[in-house]
C-alpha cells in the first residue's frame, strides 16, 4: 500500500511539464473574456508585421519582391517564439516566487521543477504559435509571399519547429535558473538574451552584414539554424544567409539538432547548479516586495 | 497622485541615463554621426516628451485600480500599435496623414519627430516645425495631468466603493 502510494506520487518529468504547461496557459489566457484575448492576440502580430513592412517600404521604396523582404519576414514572424518561450520562463520564476508566492510550494510538492518550467514555458508557444499564423497569413493575403502548402516542405518544417522550440526551452531554463539566484530586478533577463538573439541570429538580416568579429557568436547559436531550416522548409530552395549557403538542408538540420542537444545539457547543468546554489542560501521563497 | 508624481520623476531619472548610455554605446559601435542645430530645443523637447509621457502614463495607471491584470496585459497590447503608428523605427511622415495625426494624441510620436529634425538636420523629413510640436507636447503634458488627477480621484473612489484597491488580480 506504502509503495503504491509513494508510485503514485513520484515525480516524473511529463507530469511535472503537463503541470506547468496548464497553468501557464491559465496565467495567459484566464485573464479576459474570449473576445478581449482575441483582440489582444491579434493586435500585437499585426502591429509586429505592420512595423517591419513600413519600415521595409520606407528603406527600399516597396521592393516586396525581393527575397530579402521574404526572409526578413519569416524571421521577424518566427522569432516571436524566441521572446515568449525564453521571457517567458524566466518570468514565471518571478511570478511563482513573488507574485503568486507559490514557488517554495512547487519545490515541496511531487514536481520535477526544471520539467514544471519547461512546461509553463512551453504554454506561450500557444499564443505565439497564433500570432506567427496571424503574420504569415497576412504576408501570403496581403504582401504576395510564395508560400502555399502544396510548396512548404512539411517534415523540414516540422523537425525544425521540434528542435527549435526544445532548443528554445532550454535556454529558458538557463535563464530561469540564474533568475532563481538573482532575483526580481534581474526581470528583464530573458528581454535582454531574446534582444541579444535578435541581433546575432540573423532574424531580419543576414549573418553576413555582422562585422567580422561578431559572427562567430551567431555560428554557435542554435536559433540561427533553427531560423535557417524555417526559411528552407517554408520557401523551398531559399538560401538567403550566404554564409549557411553552403550547408545542405539535411546538414543545417543536423547542426541544429546537435546545438540543441549541447543547449539541453549545458542548460540542465546550469540550472542544477543555480538552484542548488540558491537552496543553500535560502532564495527559493524569497520576496523583494518587487 | 504625489506618489505617482515622484515615482514619475524617479522614472524619468533612469530614464533619460538609460536612452543616454543607449544613445552612446550604439553611436559608438555604429558610428553614427549627429548634428545638434539646437541644444536647448533638444533638451526642451526630451523633457516635454517625458513629461506628457509619464502624464499619459499616470492616466492609464487610474484604469489599474479598476482592472489590475487586465489592464496591464491591455497596456501590454497597446505597445506595438504605439510603436507602431508613433513611428519609433519610421519616419512619420511614411504613414497616410490621417493615421499621423492621430497618432500625434501620443506624445512620443511629436517627440521622436522634433528630436530627429534637431540631430539630423540633413536626414529628417520633419512633419511638422519643432517649435509647433514643442507646443502640443506642452500642451499635452498639461492636458494628461489634469486628467490623470481627475481620473485617479474618481476611480480611486469607484475602487473604495467597490472594494477593489486590495483586490489581488491573480
Amino acid at each position: 500500500m506504502a509503495e503504491s502510494l509513494v508510485a503514485l506520487h513520484r515525480p516524473s518529468p511529463w507530469h511535472s511539464f503537463r503541470a506547468g504547461m496548464w497553468l501557464g496557459w491559465q496565467i495567459e489566457s484566464n485573464w479576459a473574456d474570449p473576445w478581449v484575448f482575441t483582440i489582444y492576440a491579434v493586435l500585437r502580430p499585426v502591429s509586429l508585421a505592420g512595423i517591419l513592412v513600413v519600415m521595409y517600404a520606407a528603406i527600399t521604396r516597396g521592393a516586396f519582391d525581393s527575397p530579402v523582404f521574404t526572409s526578413m519576414y519569416l524571421g521577424n514572424a518566427f522569432y516571436i517564439y524566441v521572446g515568449a518561450i525564453t521571457s517567458g520562463m524566466g518570468w514565471a520564476v518571478v511570478q511563482d516566487r513573488e507574485h503568486y508566492r507559490t514557488l517554495k510550494s512547487i519545490y515541496a510538492a511531487p514536481v520535477m521543477v526544471p520539467y514544471y518550467l519547461i512546461g509553463r514555458g512551453v504554454a506561450g508557444l500557444v499564443t505565439a504559435s497564433f500570432s506567427v499564423i496571424v503574420i504569415l497569413t497576412l504576408g501570403v493575403m496581403v504582401l504576395g509571399l510564395g508560400i502555399g502548402p502544396g510548396t512548404v516542405e512539411w517534415p523540414l518544417l516540422a523537425a525544425g519547429l521540434g528542435f527549435g522550440v526544445m532548443a528554445l526551452a532550454f535556454m529558458g531554463l538557463a535563464v530561469a535558473g540564474i533568475m532563481l539566484l538573482t532575483g526580481s530586478e534581474s526581470w528583464a533577463l530573458g528581454d535582454l538574451l531574446a534582444g541579444a538573439l535578435y541581433l546575432f541570429s540573423g532574424a531580419v538580416f543576414p549573418l553576413d552584414v555582422l562585422p567580422s568579429a561578431l559572427r562567430p557568436i551567431g555560428l554557435v547559436l542554435p536559433v540561427t539554424y533553427w531560423l535557417e531550416v524555417i526559411r528552407r522548409a517554408l520557401i523551398p530552395g531559399d538560401r538567403g544567409a550566404s554564409a549557411l549557403a553552403a550547408w545542405t538542408d539535411e546538414g543545417v538540420l543536423a547542426l541544429l539538432a546537435a546545438l540543441t542537444a549541447a543547449t539541453a545539457i549545458g542548460a540542465m547543468t546550469l540550472f542544477r547548479v543555480c538552484e542548488r546554489r540558491a537552496r543553500q542560501r535560502g532564495l527559493i521563497d524569497r520576496t523583494s516586495n518587487y | 497622485m504625489a506618489i505617482l508624481l515622484g515615482m514619475a520623476l524617479g522614472g524619468m531619472f533612469a530614464t533619460a541615463l538609460r536612452a543616454a548610455a543607449i544613445l552612446l554605446l550604439g553611436s559608438w559601435l555604429f558610428d553614427v554621426n549627429f548634428t545638434i542645430t539646437d541644444g536647448w530645443a533638444l533638451a526642451g523637447v526630451f523633457v516635454l516628451a517625458l513629461g506628457a509621457l509619464y502624464g499619459m502614463g499616470m492616466m492609464c495607471a487610474s484604469l489599474f485600480l479598476l482592472y489590475g491584470r487586465e489592464a496591464w496585459h491591455l497596456v501590454h497590447a497597446a505597445q506595438e500599435p504605439v510603436y507602431l503608428v508613433s513611428g519609433l523605427y519610421f519616419p512619420i511622415n511614411t504613414l497616410p496623414r490621417v493615421v499621423a495625426i492621430a497618432a500625434s494624441v501620443i506624445p512620443l510620436t511629436l517627440a521622436l519627430d522634433a528630436i530627429r529634425q534637431l540631430v539630423l538636420p540633413s536626414g529628417a523629413d520633419g512633419w511638422l516645425p519643432v517649435r509647433v510640436e514643442m507646443g502640443v507636447l506642452l500642451l499635452l503634458a498639461f492636458v494628461f495631468t489634469a486628467a490623470a488627477r481627475v481620473l485617479l480621484t474618481y476611480m480611486e473612489r469607484l475602487a473604495r466603493r467597490e472594494g477593489r484597491l486590495t483586490e489581488a488580480h491573480g
